[in-house]
Formats: structure tokens, C-alpha cells, sequence
């Protein structure tokens, strides 16, 4: 009796498996036939049906990126029987190509999202799965991996619909300064510096360096709200839950005046409304016209930057790290509600998180091709390999998995994963970590709100207006015009309901 | 040969008259190789345009990606309330309309001088010269226009602020946060990228003129100032007027381009470079949504349907021939 | 007169000069922040006599000049094929338009009109053209979507027609028992060179410039055009200097980014190729008038 019930639901899954997957090759049942035959382990893994594996992801698309594909279908044929294909799509055409595809019902399985690359809205309109049931059964490594605090924070009403990267759970706040100056005037870098301090540090460089810049662009005033509010909406000092405006914090209005002052003081650039969205900014960091620029940091951020930007620069902290739901939901990967087989995705994303072959050559390609080992978990190109001629550039290790198991390239510290889980484990966490602010019941107000934000946040940010407070009295105003106070209402509302439903 | 349009004709209330049913089954008789001809166009059109159209009601829906366009469930009009519920909603609509108008006069003038006075140059070679030139800026592309437009405006490396200024002994200003500059500027920006391509369409109407005409007035003695006015302008006037009119059917439309990106999305400029596109995008910027950029597109095309109506209306009561439709 | 016209003609080629120098000038520092050193453009700026030459930008996007080399083909491929399509179809649909006495005209010119103004948006227009046509990764996909026909090129035409094409003429024709399409292409064609040129070098740049149906149409890179190939650098990074605040990781994507030089030297191998083609190309635009003019 038993044995006929396996054999009919087994007939049913074949069933199941096979009707969508028709469209594709004809030969794979007889592959699929061999393969339950001879790969016997685990439970379910052993009726595998070979499938097609999508993941699209934003980035260029790499000259050997066939190649890579193909290294990570042979191992993942071995391991889940499972092919891949990688669809990387240009930040640029992202917006538009990834509307088309969930709109047309397009099949893939797996999405890159972040909260700040359209993850709340996606969910609310359906496009991603929920993973409790998955992550229970094929992803069941994951949780173990990121720790209670990166799952929660990820969540939307309680529920997974993405899995984050383990990377930096936390923010650092402060400036990125030029290395020549700091050290011809001896500036201690150490620690936690107040403003004062660093006024002093600029006050030095204006005195002493007629050509230089003292501060770069206007940046450093969204560092400064980020590492003293959760989202613009919750004060970090704050204990309880209660959504605030900080155009009426003290706080802020003292900080927006003393924007204002550095200004005066000729601190600033003279385009410091403009020189971020120009690239003028960096510019003058990199030709060394300017000492410093305001940043969000993590351990090692100066040494990224400088070999991007190409001289020497030291970080400078100006508040301890902070982590709010941002930083959980960061960077994610996302089961798509048009995956023909989302338990296989699962498989594939519980290996990205656990195995470190597969997720090295997603980040890096293929060893002895595109990198050579130099150590066990230390990379660097190959003989006559650079930068420029490299036939996989990484898509970026922060998009994917487990960035605690990907290789180090030689000139970074060889002890940055534990730097990392140092760093993670110091950050203060935000009260409301884990709150996501679903927009859709005021849609409307929030981008009528959008636009009067973007006409005086910057000028404010940067100080390049006489009257502070009666440029924030107008803003105010055209604000609530706007319709801000029902957007602070609904805020305070699901952060209630937040409160509630997580206790 | 006038012969009326079929919806002209009087309908006579005699049945020995044939009916105009039967004339216009007559004409398309007679016409029918002309209306074969239209066939690939208008098969395109419906593919391209009229089939897409169904894409309207995403303007009404809130839509979520499980039920798709048709089975999302209807939003009324609130997709349409970021648009006027905004305090910005007179102002973006008030200068999307103006800068066009200002386009509009100053892009006509500019190109039908030049296309008159190319006219007048008879040196083939240095008429081709001119030509090329004027049309490149119409090739670079309008990311590459702003950076260039930063390099001549910006206050650490300007051209301007420091030559001109020392030149001609003005102060420096701060281009990118002084709203008041950039209704010209941007007038600018636009006639240098888009007159060259006008001025060959006029270029071309002007060629297409008769030679004959301008023999008979140059034996009557007509100056060449004469021969501009008198028979130039008015011949080309056609060609003048339905430019105009397709202008206007843009009328509520602006290059994202020119408004976004040459002004490099500088707050304090927004009172003056903050036009319907532009609002939206920025809009959408926080979230993305497809019914409500469409929204913006409806009010968009109802708004100038409704100029153009009346623009070709006007037209038609004093010019038949020469309105769009 | 002759005394009034010889002032006029220097004063027309200082206009005329003066024009093209606005011209052409931001076109030549284009060329010249593209081979100016970095360190000097992040120095200085932009100037049109830098201070060091550098060939660096070009050097490092031939690094892939197979991609680019291919790119250049596809869009030559489909500039051609495309302005011949959309020539024929746009004078084809413009000139019964012209005619004063055609049937259902207004009709017509409406359904035409129609479409400038509303249009269903991107969505269902992309869903159209694959799941209905099939344009997905096909050249056509860079042909015919919104680019085939414009409804303002058929406007323009059928004014021309209207306004140039002396109706004597077509009567002439038809007395001498031709069809309308032998009127078409033996007599109005010939006397419509110069809107005919003009509208096939409207429908050059318009197909040598599109890079937005390559984005959307094409994944496969052997069909990427070479505008969609230079653009997308640029669009990048305006996107993600848009997303700049919301993440720390878009940071270090754009200080990533290639530097200015490279920008420029995109967008002057875009549009190189369509400056040497033009002389040539306008060789037979002015002949092309000329003749036209001469039987006019």
C-alpha cells in the first residue's frame, strides 16, 4: 500500500516537474532519468530534475561571463543538478528593463533588491515570495549564517521575502581626508571626533593652504542625519518608538546653521550644491584641491578609496556605528513569484551562503583564469592580468551571499572579516530596526512631498542660504502643502502597528 | 478642381441625386491605388500606437504584478492626485508651457533666418559647411551638453565668471544657484541644440519654391528684401504653420535632458527648471510607479489635444489647407 | 541694389561664421577633454589646449575592439535598412495625404496626428512588440518600434507635397492615363528631392542615434549598437549618482565609474563615424536640391 502512495506522488511530481520545464530541451528527462538513479543522498535532493537557474542582478555584462556560467553550471549540475544563467542588467536600463520582465510575467528565478533599490515596493505589489517555508527547508543554513538581527531586520510585517548579504551591519559616520595633509599637520585620527574638532581641523587647512578646498561638496550633512536619525524619522537618542520631523528637532536646526557658518567661513567649495551630482567633487578630492569629504564608513573604507581615487586618504569617524533597517536590507536576493522551481532556488542561494567555491567564482570568476590564489583566502591576478584587461570584473561581492566567505584580493587587510564581525557587533542597533515604511497608502504625498525635499535639502545641506530659519520656515510649509503631516500620521501608524505585532 | 470633402457635401433630400453614400463609395473607387499606398503606414501605426493604447488604464489602477494590467484592482483617480494635489502643480505646468512657447518663437525666428540667408549664399561649398556645422550640436547627446554647459558655468573652473567677468567687469555669479538666469539659459541651450535641424526643414521648403517667381520679380525690380518678404515668407508660410502646430502639440511635454540634467538637478534652481517631466521623475525617484507616471502622460496628451483642437481649429477657419487635420 | 547686396553678404558670412564656431566649439572640447591627460582634467578642467595629451581614454575602450568593431556594424546594418524602410512607408503614407481631394483625408491625418499626442506608455508598447511580433534580440527590434515611421515626418512631407507639388502637374498625369503610383514615382518623386533628403538625413540620425530600443530589445551583446554601447556608461552613471545617498556600495560604484576622458571619448565614438559619413551623404543632399530645384 505504502509503496504504491510513493510511487503515484513520485509520478506526480515528475508530472509537475516536467510540464513546465517543456519548452526546454528534449533530452533533459532522459538526463533527469540517469540522474535520480545515481545520485542517492539526502532527502529530497535524490528526484532532482535538472533545472535552468536565472539570477539577474544589476552590473555589466563581462566579456568571459559564458565561461563563468558555464564553470558554475558543470559544479551546480553536481551538487543540485541545476544549471545557471547569469543575466547581469546595466544599472542605467534597470528601472525599465526589470518593470518590463515582472510585468510581462517574465520567468527568472532569482532578483537583486535592497530597500533602497525598490524591495518594499516589489513586495507590495506581489513580485517576490515569501520564504519562511523555504528558508525552514532548503535554506535552513541561512538563518545560522546571519544571525537573528540581519533576518529580522530584512523583514516586512514579520515576514522573509529576500535574503540579505553578510556584509557590514552597520554604518559608520564620518569624513574621508586627504593622508598628505593629515600628516603634514599632524591631525589625530583616532577615535570619535566632535565637530568642533574637526572645525578645527578645517580651520588649520584654510589658514595654511590658500588652494585647497577645506570641505567637498554637501554630503557630510546627510552622514550627520544618517548617524543621528533612523531614516530622517526616529531620533537615535530617542527610547521610544515615535516618528519626529527634523525640521522641528533643535538639533538639526542647530546643525543646518552650523552648515551655514562653514560656509561663511569658506569652507566649502563654491559649486558645494552642485559638485556631487557633477562628479566635481570627487575630482577635487582625487587632484588633492580639497582636505575632506563627508562619508559613511566601515572598517577599511579609506583604503578602498584609495585606490580608487587614487591618493592617499585616511577616515575620520564623527559618530559610533549605527544600524538601522537600511543596512539589514541593504543587498538581497529575491525568489521570484515567476520561478518554475523555487525550492531549487533556495538550494542554490543556502549554497551561496555556505559554499565558498560557488560563491568565489560568482564573485570572482575562474581561479587560475581570472585570479590565483596567493594564499588560502587571499586573490590576486593572474600573470599579466590587470584591472583593465580582465575578462570578469567582479559584479560586486557585496551583492551576493555570504561576503564573509569570499576571497580578500592582496592589497586589502588579510583579518578584514573579522574587522567586519568586530565592527558588526559594536554598532548600536536602532530601536526600530526591522520597521519598513510601506509607502503605498500615501503614494500620492510622497511624491508631491519628493520634490519639495529636493529643492531645499541641498541648499540647506550646504549652508548656501543667508536666512536658515526662514528658508526652513518655507520649506515647512510647502511641505505640508504637500501633504507631509498625513505622510507623518501613516508613518507613526504602521511604526504602532510594528511595535505591536513584533513584541 | 475643388471637389468638396466628403463630409462638406450638402445632403439633398431628392433620391434622383445620388446619395452621398454612393459618392464617397464612388471616390474611394477612383482614389482607391492613393488609399492602397497608406496601407503599410496605417498597419504600422495601429501596431505601434492604437494596440499599446489599452495601456491608458494603468492611469486608473493600482497595480500589482500577480493580477496584471487588466486584473489589478481600479484606483479611481488617485493616481492623478500627486499631480494637483501638490503645491507645485501651477508652477511646473506654468513653466513647461512657457519655455515651450519661448522655444516655439525664438527656435522659429532664429532657424528661419537662417535658413533665408543660407538661401542667399550661392557658394555650394561654404553653403554645405554651414550646414554640417549647424547640425552637430543636434548629435551630442544631452548628458554630454550638460557637462559641457558645467564647464563653461561652474564657479571653481569657469570660463565665464572668470574671462567674461574680468572682460567686461561684472561680478561673478553662482550660476547653479540663482533661478532667475536660467530661463535663458536653458532658451539658449535649446535653440544651439535644435535650430540646425529646423532651419534644414525650412531650408528645404525654401528650395522647393518656384524659381520662376523669383525671375519675374527680379525683372520687376524687386529688391531682395522685397522678394523675402513678398514671396519667401508668405510661400513657405504653409510649412511655418504646421511647425508651429506640431509645437504645440508638445506643448506640455520638455526634454528631460535639457531640464534635469544641464541645470545638474540643483535645488535652487527648481523654481524655474522644475517643469512636468521633471517633477514626475523626481517623484518617482522615492517609488517608482507605473500608474502614476502614466497618469502624468494622460494629463499630459488631454491637455494638449485640447490646445491643439483649438490651434487647428484657428487654423482651419483661415486656412483650410493648411491644418493638421 | 547691387550696392545694398554687397554689404549684405559679408555681414551674412560674419552671421553664418559666428554660427558655426557656437557650432562647433563644444564639439572640439569634446574631442579634446577626450584626449587630455586625467590628472589634467581633474587639474583644470576642461580646456581646448590641455595642458598634457593623453590617447588613454581611446586606448582603453579598444581594449575591446571586437565589441566595438561589431557594434559599428549592426548599426550601419540597421541605419541603412531602416531609412530606406521608413522612407518609403512615411512618403507612401504622406502623399495621398497631400492630395486636397483624397477620401476619408481628414480621417486619415487624424488617426496619423493621433498618435503624437497620446501614446499607452512603454509597457503595453514593449509587451506588444514581444509577445505579438516576436522583436525580442532581433535587428528588427531596433528597426521598427516607434522609429519606422514618425507621424512628424509624414507631416512634414505631405505640407510639402501639398505646398511645392503644382497640381497641374498631377492632372497632366492623370490625362495621360497614368496610374497614381507612376504619378507618384515618376513625377512627384523627382520634384520632392530636397523633403525627400531631408527626411531620409532626419531618419539617418534618428536611427544612428537610438540606443533606447537597443536597451530594451536587445540582451545578446553580438547586437548591441555601437549608441547603446557608448550611452549606457553615461546612463549608469546618472543613475546611480540618482541612488548616491541611498547606499554606501553606490558610492564606491561610481568613484568606479571611467573617468571624464573616457565619457568624452564615448561619446565621440559614437558619433565620429556619422560625421565622415555626412559630407558625402550631404554631396547628395545639395545635388539631390539642386536638381529638384532646376526642375521646379
Amino acid at each position: 500500500m505504502k509503496k504504491k502512495m510513493y510511487t503515484l506522488l513520485a509520478l506526480l511530481m515528475v508530472v509537475m516537474l516536467v510540464l513546465p520545464a517543456c519548452g526546454q530541451k528534449s533530452n533533459d528527462s532522459k538526463k533527469a532519468g540517469e540522474n535520480s538513479s545515481t545520485s542517492s543522498e539526502g532527502e529530497g535532493v535524490t528526484k532532482l530534475e535538472p533545472y535552468k537557474l536565472t539570477l539577474v542582478y544589476p552590473g555589466d555584462a563581462q566579456k568571459d561571463l559564458a565561461l563563468v556560467q558555464e564553470e558554475m553550471s558543470k559544479y551546480l549540475t553536481e551538487k543540485i543538478n541545476a544549471t545557471i544563467e547569469l543575466k547581469p542588467i546595466d544599472w542605467g536600463s534597470w528601472t525599465d528593463k526589470t518593470n518590463l520582465m515582472k510585468i510581462s510575467g517574465e520567468s527568472f528565478d532569482l532578483m537583486f533588491t535592497a530597500g533602497w533599490f525598490g524591495y518594499g515596493l516589489d513586495v507590495s505589489k506581489g513580485q517576490f515570495l515569501e520564504l519562511t517555508n523555504l528558508l525552514k527547508n532548503q535554506g535552513k543554513d541561512i538563518p545560522t549564517v546571519l544571525g537573528d538581527d540581519f533576518i529580522k531586520g530584512s523583514q516586512i510585517s514579520g515576514k522573509s521575502y529576500g535574503v540579505p548579504t553578510k556584509k557590514e551591519f552597520a554604518q559608520g559616520f564620518g569624513f574621508l581626508l586627504n593622508k598628505a595633509l593629515v600628516d603634514k599637520y599632524q591631525f589625530n585620527t583616532e577615535g570619535v571626533k566632535t565637530l568642533e574638532e574637526m572645525e578645527e581641523m578645517f580651520k588649520t587647512i584654510k589658514e595654511n593652504e590658500p588652494g585647497i578646498v577645506p570641505v567637498v561638496s554637501n554630503k557630510f550633512a546627510n552622514t550627520w542625519g544618517a548617524a543621528n536619525y533612523d531614516n530622517s524619522m526616529i531620533s537615535r537618542d530617542s527610547k521610544e518608538l515615535k516618528i519626529i520631523d527634523t525640521l522641528e528637532d533643535p538639533k538639526f536646526i542647530d546643525f543646518l546653521k552650523r552648515m551655514r557658518q562653514w560656509n561663511l567661513n569658506g569652507w566649502f567649495d563654491k559649486d558645494v550644491v552642485t559638485s556631487d551630482t557633477s562628479g566635481q567633487a570627487d575630482n577635487m578630492i582625487k587632484s588633492g584641491k580639497a582636505f575632506a569629504i563627508g562619508q559613511s564608513l566601515k572598517p577599511g573604507k579609506d583604503k578602498e578609496m584609495t585606490v580608487t581615487m587614487g591618493l592617499p586618504l585616511v577616515q575620520v569617524e564623527t559618530a559610533l556605528p549605527y544600524t538601522t533597517t537600511g543596512e539589514a536590507n541593504g543587498a538581497m536576493l529575491a525568489i521570484s513569484r515567476t520561478s518554475k522551481d523555487p525550492e531549487r532556488a533556495m538550494m542554490f542561494l543556502n549554497m551561496l551562503y555556505t559554499d565558498a567555491k560557488l560563491l568565489n567564482m560568482l564573485d570572482w570568476g575562474i581561479e587560475g583564469k581570472h585570479y590565483v590564489k596567493i594564499s588560502d583566502n587571499m586573490i590576486d591576478y593572474p600573470e599579466g592580468v590587470t584591472a583593465d584587461t580582465q575578462g570578469y570584473s567582479s559584479p560586486g561581492g557585496w551583492m551576493f551571499g555570504n561576503q564573509f566567505i569570499s576571497y580578500l584580493w592582496a592589497n586589502e587587510d588579510s583579518d578584514k572579516w573579522e574587522q567586519f564581525e568586530k565592527f558588526n557587533a559594536s554598532a548600536e542597533r536602532s530601536i526600530a530596526l526591522g520597521f519598513t515604511f510601506d509607502e503605498t497608502p500615501v503614494k500620492a504625498e510622497m511624491a508631491a512631498v519628493s520634490n519639495v525635499d529636493k529643492e531645499f535639502q541641498m541648499v540647506l545641506n550646504a549652508g548656501a542660504i543667508d536666512d536658515v530659519e526662514g528658508t526652513i520656515a518655507k520649506y515647512k510649509a510647502k511641505r505640508d502643502a504637500a501633504g507631509f503631516q498625513k505622510v507623518q500620521e501613516e508613518r507613526q501608524r504602521q511604526l504602532d502597528e510594528w511595535a505591536k505585532a513584533s513584541q | 478642381m475643388p471637389t468638396l470633402a466628403s463630409s462638406d457635401v450638402p445632403v439633398p433630400t431628392v433620391t434622383v441625386v445620388p446619395s452621398r453614400q454612393r459618392i464617397f463609395r464612388k471616390k474611394i473607387k477612383k482614389y482607391r491605388a492613393l488609399l492602397l499606398m497608406m496601407i503599410p503606414g496605417l498597419a504600422y501605426l495601429i501596431l505601434n500606437n492604437y494596440i499599446p493604447m489599452y495601456g491608458v488604464i494603468l492611469a486608473f489602477k493600482e497595480l500589482n504584478y500577480v493580477d496584471g494590467i487588466f486584473g489589478s484592482p481600479w484606483a479611481g483617480l488617485y493616481n492623478f492626485k500627486f499631480l494637483f494635489n501638490s503645491p507645485d502643480a501651477y508652477l511646473i505646468t506654468r513653466n513647461t508651457v512657457l519655455y515651450n512657447g519661448a522655444f516655439i518663437i525664438v527656435n522659429t525666428s532664429i532657424a528661419l533666418l537662417i535658413a533665408l540667408l543660407v538661401n542667399e549664399i550661392k557658394d555650394k561649398v561654404v553653403t554645405r559647411f554651414y550646414q554640417s556645422t549647424f547640425l552637430l550640436p543636434h548629435i551630442i547627446s544631452m548628458v554630454v551638453v550638460a557637462y559641457l554647459v558645467y564647464s563653461f558655468l561652474n564657479a571653481e573652473s569657469d570660463f565665464i565668471n572668470r574671462q567674461l567677468a574680468n572682460w567686461f567687469g561684472f561680478d561673478s555669479i553662482s550660476w547653479y544657484n540663482e533661478a532667475n538666469y536660467w530661463p535663458y539659459v536653458l532658451v539658449i541651450v535649446n535653440a544651439w541644440k535644435s535650430v540646425g535641424y529646423l532651419a534644414i526643414i525650412y531650408f528645404a521648403a525654401i528650395i522647393g519654391i518656384d524659381k520662376e517667381y523669383y525671375e519675374a520679380a527680379t525683372i520687376d525690380g524687386a529688391s531682395k528684401w522685397k522678394q523675402m518678404t513678398r514671396i519667401t515668407i508668405p510661400l513657405i508660410a504653409p510649412m511655418i504653420i504646421v511647425m508651429t502646430l506640431l509645437s504645440i502639440s508638445t506643448i506640455m511635454r520638455s526634454d528631460f535632458g535639457l531640464f534635469y540634467q544641464v541645470p545638474m538637478n540643483s535645488g535652487p534652481l527648481m523654481p524655474t527648471t522644475n517643469t512636468i517631466d521633471t517633477f514626475v521623475y523626481r517623484a518617482m525617484i522615492v517609488r517608482g510607479d507605473i500608474g502614476m507616471s502614466t497618469a502624468a502622460g494622460v494629463y499630459q496628451s488631454v491637455v494638449c489635444f485640447f490646445l491643439i483642437l483649438g490651434a487647428n481649429f484657428a487654423v482651419r477657419r483661415i486656412s483650410k489647407d493648411n491644418a493638421l487635420f | 541694389m547691387p550696392f545694398a547686396t554687397r554689404i549684405h553678404k559679408p555681414l551674412i558670412h560674419l552671421f553664418f561664421l559666428l554660427f558655426s564656431v557656437v557650432s562647433l566649439m563644444p564639439f572640439v572640447l569634446v574631442f579634446m577633454v577626450s584626449i587630455t591627460d586625467e590628472s589634467s582634467i581633474v587639474q583644470n578642467g576642461y580646456s581646448f589646449f590641455p595642458s598634457k595629451l593623453n590617447f588613454a581614454s581611446y586606448q582603453f575602450l579598444f581594449n575591446d575592439f571586437g565589441q566595438i568593431a561589431r557594434s559599428y556594424g549592426v548599426t550601419i546594418l540597421v541605419t541603412l535598412l531602416g531609412t530606406t524602410i521608413s522612407l518609403f512607408i512615411t512618403a507612401l503614407f504622406a502623399y495621398p495625404l497631400s492630395r486636397k481631394d483624397l477620401p476619408l483625408r481628414r480621417t486619415m491625418s487624424f488617426i496619423l496626428f493621433f498618435t503624437m499626442l497620446f501614446s499607452g506608455g512603454m509597457v503595453p508598447w514593449y509587451i506588444t512588440y514581444v509577445t505579438m511580433v516576436g522583436l525580442k534580440n532581433s535587428l528588427f527590434g531596433m528597426i521598427i518600434p516607434n522609429l519606422l515611421m514618425s507621424a512628424f515626418n509624414v507631416l512634414l512631407m505631405r505640407s510639402f507635397f501639398a505646398n511645392t507639388i503644382p497640381e497641374s502637374i498631377i492632372e497632366s498625369g492623370t490625362i495621360d492615363g497614368a496610374n497614381e503610383l507612376t504619378i507618384f514615382l515618376k513625377l512627384v518623386v523627382p520634384l520632392s528631392a530636397p523633403i525627400m533628403a531631408t527626411i531620409a538625413l532626419f531618419n539617418l540620425l534618428a536611427f544612428w542615434n537610438d540606443w533606447y530600443n537597443c536597451m530594451l530589445f536587445i540582451d545578446k551583446p553580438e547586437l548591441i549598437n555601437i549608441q547603446y554601447l557608448m550611452t549606457k556608461t553615461l546612463n549608469n552613471i546618472q543613475f546611480l549618482v540618482m541612488k548616491a545617498d541611498s547606499s554606501s556600495q553606490v558610492g564606491e560604484l561610481l568613484a568606479k565609474m571611467p573617468t571624464e576622458g573616457v565619457r568624452m571619448a564615448l561619446a565621440i565614438i559614437g558619433i565620429a563615424p556619422l560625421l565622415i559619413a555626412y559630407p558625402f551623404f550631404q554631396k547628395y543632399y545639395i545635388s539631390g536640391i539642386t536638381s529638384g530645384a532646376v526642375k521646379g
